[in-house]
């Protein structure tokens, strides 16, 4: 099971592209992103994004140096080191050949990384054409909600963001395994009745309970988005 | 259920089991399910959290370093579909073609068929020996230039002047990726970062003498002579350093935990009985005693320093990848910054004009003595070395590249053109 000492985990490196922050900038800028969204490193995203439209490799190298690490990490858990080795340029070729798939304004990069790298990796994984990550010949699916938040709504994120962890922090590890299963590494309700020995119904109720555990502490930290109303969550339990 | 029928219910009930599905198993949503979506908020809002405990159960995987010599194939990929795209029609270049991107390990799978043949790899070959494809470290070597290439086969040339008058391959497990080299008599060290290891290579004739496994990967190298015929220390990307041909005997100068910078470098100098080393993570000098290996001192000078070069009277310039050039006293303290455009991070010195390289695109002059700043725009300069007779070697990689000579004033003086073998 994962810790969630996530501020403790140095997930990003200075860029050799621009200068490394003093610590207490360092510090200020994650409690930033703890509290009350990443307003700078939106605007970050923003201009990468730009230059990486712009054909400017630099700006890969940026993108290369800031979310490389999180995103090896991710495909070295879900493949192996020489099969993520593979995927992880993959990754990085394809943003820089299809820039225009990422908005900054719906979602951050490394975000927009993490999720196209997990779609390649089960994709892979089950090399199968019924798998479609994140891009198809018609055009870019983007990973995240269509409707674009814009600032405000990204800052209200990155809060309900850090309310998933905190509700994923408060699972049991067998609950919290089962959601990894599905949810990290694209395993099967099936597949995790097998693997973890327990019946299918089991999987799918422990699922049920966590997806019902997260609404219920967004909903009680004021962040649950419109949508299912009190008589509709009545209705999903 | 005020708004919402049994049938309605069951109908997104049903939807949200298959986003459940789709979003776990990382598939697309069929249009059916799109055009639910748009029309009900609730089954909307359901996707969202959905993809945002997602996107929370990915950010919590720990990161990992990936091997450094990826992120210059990436670049080198990123380069090269560039080049083509900026060739070819319209038409062609809304979805390149997928074996593009994956050139790097086509070449790394010619470099393992090449390695089967590893006799006939290492026999130089003089009538085909007319390119240097994608050069990146160029080294001042007895009699000539020895340019190494990260071409996939970890091709050597030798030049005498502007000719090529050898070339072999040296091959690898993995497609060499030089990063460094330096000269010791009629040696020449070449630090492969892909492979993680050290060629000694001989110049006359031009072969492979021998590979120095460095397991926790080579950072920088550096070449001293003395009575009993020179020593190579390295510096691994770890933090160690130590002596060519002494495994049993390293220390390390890191202190953190922190992961290494991929792709980055660091500088090893021996100059008035210290090892200088660079510790790029931290903003460290550190001087150790070249015989035991001992950390006698630090200095905290910031930044990313990169790379070090002797000068004349016993000071060392160091090179600061933030931006800085830096000269230091012979206890590693600065004694005189240059701000420097760009993120450079290769030095060469002859007397009192500096070169430095910035891969993104730039080669700057630094006057030592007047502070004058002169910026000349290369295409992906990779490596600089000062030659003897005033002049410096640049290696240009890309499909552009090639080596180039230049006077301290920046004027060519002859350039052999890179190209594909």
């Amino acid at each position: 099971m994962l810790d969630m000492t996530w501020l403790a985990v140095p997930d990003s490196r200075f860029s050799l592209r621009s200068p490394p922050p003093a610590a207490a900038e360092q510090d200020e800028s994650r409690l930033q992103a703890a509290q009350a969204g990443p307003p700078k490193t939106q605007e970050a995203d923003a201009a990468l994004a730009l230059r990486l439209r712009q054909r400017d490799e630099a700006a890969l190298s940026e993108v290369y140096d800031q979310h490389s690490g999180a995103v090896f990490g991710v495909l070295n858990r879900l493949l192996g080191d020489a099969a993520a080795q593979e995927v992880l340029q993959d990754v990085f070729l394809r943003l820089w050949e299809r820039p225009e798939s990422y908005d900054p304004a719906r979602a951050g990069l490394k975000t927009f990384l993490l999720v196209m790298a997990r779609s390649r990796a089960l994709d892979r994984l089950r090399a199968t054409k019924a798998t479609l990550p994140l891009f198809t010949e018609e055009g870019a699916e983007l990973p995240l909600p269509d409707s674009g938040p814009g600032p405000v709504a990204r800052s209200e994120d990155a809060q309900r963001r850090e309310q998933i962890r905190a509700a994923l922090s408060q699972l049991s590890a067998a609950h919290r395994e089962t959601v990894e299963r599905a949810y990290l590494a694209g395993e099967s309700r099936e597949e995790i009745s097998g693997a973890m020995n327990v019946p299918v119904g089991t999987v799918k109720s422990r699922l049920n309970y966590a997806l019902k555990h997260l609404r219920v502490v967004l909903e009680s930290a004021g962040l649950e988005k419109a949508g299912p109303g009190k008589e509709v969550e009545t209705w999903l339990e | 259920m005020a708004g919402m029928n049994e049938n309605d219910a069951q109908h997104c009930e049903m939807v949200q089991q298959q986003l459940e599905e789709r979003v776990g198993l990382g598939q697309s949503l069929t249009p059916e399910l799109r055009a639910h979506l748009a029309g009900c908020p609730g089954c909307h809002a359901h996707l969202t959290l959905l993809r945002e405990l997602e996107a929370a159960l990915l950010e919590d995987v720990p990161p990992m370093q990936p091997p450094a010599h990826l992120k210059t194939q990436v670049l080198s990929a990123a380069r090269q579909t560039r080049i083509q795209t900026q060739t070819v029609a319209p038409a062609a270049q809304a979805r390149p073609h997928a074996a593009r991107r994956w050139w790097p390990l086509m070449l790394g799978a010619a470099a393992v068929s090449g390695l089967l043949a590893f006799g006939a790899l290492l026999t130089p070959s003089r009538g085909t020996a007319a390119a240097l494809p994608d050069p990146a470290v160029v080294v001042a070597a007895a009699g000539g230039l020895l340019v190494a290439s990260n071409d996939g086969g970890g091709t050597l040339n030798l030049l005498r002047g502007d000719q090529v008058t050898a070339s072999l391959r040296s091959g690898g497990a993995q497609p060499a990726w030089f990063t460094q080299g330096v000269r010791l008599g009629d040696r020449v060290y070449l630090a492969d970062a892909a492979n993680d290891r050290v060629l000694e290579v001989g110049t006359g004739p031009l072969r492979v003498v021998r590979s120095y496994p460095v397991p926790d990967g080579v950072a920088g190298l550096t070449a001293s002579s003395d009575a009993d015929g020179g020593r190579v220390y390295f510096k691994t990307v770890r933090g160690s350093v130590g002596r060519l041909g002494d495994p049993q005997h390293q220390i390390t100068v890191a202190r953190e935990d922190g992961m290494p910078l991929a792709d980055v470098m660091d500088g090893v100098l021996l100059s008035g009985g210290r090892l200088f080393v660079t510790h790029h993570l931290t903003g460290e000098i550190c001087l150790l005693d070249p015989e035991t290996l001992n950390v006698v001192g630090r200095v905290v000078v910031g930044g990313a320093p990169v790379d070090l070069a002797p000068e004349a009277g016993g000071t060392v310039l160091a090179l600061d990848a933030a931006g800085r050039l830096l000269r230091l006293n012979a206890g590693g303290e600065v004694i005189r910054s240059w701000p420097l455009p760009g993120h450079p991070d290769k030095l060469g010195v002859n007397g009192s004009v500096a070169l430095v390289t910035d891969r993104a695109g730039q080669l700057t002059r630094i006057d030592l003595v007047s502070g004058e700043i002169q910026p000349m725009p290369l295409t992906h300069p990779m490596d600089v070395v000062a030659l003897s007779d005033g002049t410096f070697a640049v290696a240009e990689g890309g499909g552009g590249g090639g080596v180039r000579v230049l006077d301290e004033t920046l004027k060519t003086s002859w350039k052999r053109q890179g190209g594909k073998r």
